[in-house]
């Protein structure tokens, strides 16, 4: 069965059609979604709702995108939308639990445990930011787009998330964003 | 160029090498800003090619769980959203709020000239919103009042030129468009006095997505126009 053929059953309300869906998209959607909320149990809850609505949606769905577009920007909406409505949760007191990826591991699972880590370890606004444009993609116009904010904000809050994360990847470097501005 | 570039401002530099002026000759003289811009190019490829994770093994069962049941009703799902939330306040008192911004803003007019629908909203509903927007749970009575604001709402949303008809006329793009434009303004201030509202989040990114979309849509056809002028 087509894609297409399975969201029509889906929107019918066939369950297995939207279980073949959900199994077609889900890693991705689970990724974005727990690299947005830098947090295992919350992106859990996160994309369980997504998928949720997804299905509560699909009748919205009209086609000029692929499924797994609408889906991804579902999903990184539902995940801003949990981040506002908690707000802003420190993320330095606990060190999180780290899925496994879906590849293989090889000798690159290092620097991508401490990437998670460091990603995790942002502040929420910058990590959305970091990770709609350096993991998934955007440009600064979509994720303007997508979040309700300014170009010039996206751009801003990336710069200072990856100077963050430097600081967290390389913490022994001696200077500091404000010491070492020159003119 | 003394010193050293600021971090953010070599971070600047990955995407736009005039971003920092005198940024990039600073780097041909700097090991350590070079070794920090080598540094931040490095993760940020390391970040784009970022593996997708699992997702977990029983979150189908829970999904699943909260779908309703195919086989007592088929077409449920296709129902409008209003229709099938359970916990009815603080979506509705968050539809009340937009609207009520909708008339405070005078975009109810501006919104409604090929929908009556939208303007009822502006007369009728704005006044029930008022007076439900001060207490955090609409009180009984006024449910009927409130399911009437959302529909008079989601009408607004739904209501004006379809897809279809946009890309037969691309000008019905900027009549879209603005009264999307409205709606984000209206759910704005909505948001300033309810910030952490999700109910009123998830409109206002509902919105700004059909927004994006829309603007997508007529951005290609104004190049696929230029193209064949």
């Amino acid at each position: 069965m087509s894609e297409a053929q399975l969201i029509e059953a889906a929107r019918a309300g066939d369950q297995r059609a939207m279980g073949s869906l959900y199994a077609a998209h889900a890693d991705r959607v689970y990724s974005v979604v727990r690299r947005v909320v830098g947090d295992d149990h919350l992106a859990e809850d996160v994309s369980q709702d997504a998928w949720v609505r997804a299905f509560e949606k699909l009748h919205q769905f009209r086609g000029e995108a692929a499924f797994s577009t609408w889906m991804h920007r579902l999903a990184v909406n539902q995940a801003v939308n949990r981040l506002r409505s908690q707000g802003r949760r420190s993320k330095l007191e606990t060190a999180p639990e780290l899925r496994l990826p879906v590849q293989e591991p090889d000798e690159s699972v290092l620097h991508q445990r401490q990437l998670a880590r460091a990603l995790d370890a942002l502040p929420d606004g910058y990590r959305t930011v970091l990770v709609l444009h350096d993991v998934e993609g955007l440009t600064h116009e979509e994720i303007g787009d997508r979040l309700g904010i300014a170009t010039g904000t996206s751009k801003s809050q990336l710069h200072k998330a990856r100077a963050r994360m430097r600081e967290l990847l390389a913490p022994g470097r001696a200077k500091t964003e404000e010491a070492e501005n020159h003119g | 160029m003394a010193e050293h570039l600021a971090r953010e401002q070599i971070a600047a530099l990955l995407d736009e090498p005039d971003a920092v002026a005198g940024g990039l000759a600073h780097l041909d003289v700097c090991a350590d800003c070079a070794g920090e811009f080598e540094a931040m190019s490095r993760t940020r490829m390391a970040l784009s090619g970022l593996p997708d994770l699992r997702a977990p093994d029983d979150a189908w069962m829970e999904i699943r769980s909260r779908l309703p049941d195919a086989d007592d009703e088929p077409h449920r799902m296709a129902a409008p959203w209003w229709r099938l939330q359970t916990r009815w306040g603080p979506l509705l008192a968050a539809a009340a709020i937009v609207v009520l911004f909708l008339g405070g803003l005078g975009v109810g007019r501006m919104l409604a000239p090929d929908q009556p629908a939208g303007a009822a909203v502006e007369q009728e509903a704005v006044p029930v919103a008022r007076d439900e927007a001060a207490s955090s749970e609409p009180a009984d009575g006024a449910y009927p009042e409130y399911l009437r604001s959302v529909a008079d709402l989601r009408e607004l949303r739904e209501g004006g030129p379809s897809y279809v008809e946009i890309a037969a006329d691309p000008t019905l793009a900027a009549v879209r468009l603005t009264r999307l434009d409205a709606l984000i303004e209206a759910s704005r201030e909505a948001l300033s006095q309810a910030p952490a509202d999700p109910a009123l989040n998830d409109f206002l990114f509902d919105v700004v997505d059909e927004r994006a979309s829309v603007a997508g849509q007529l951005d290609r056809t104004i190049r696929q126009a230029s193209m064949e002028y």
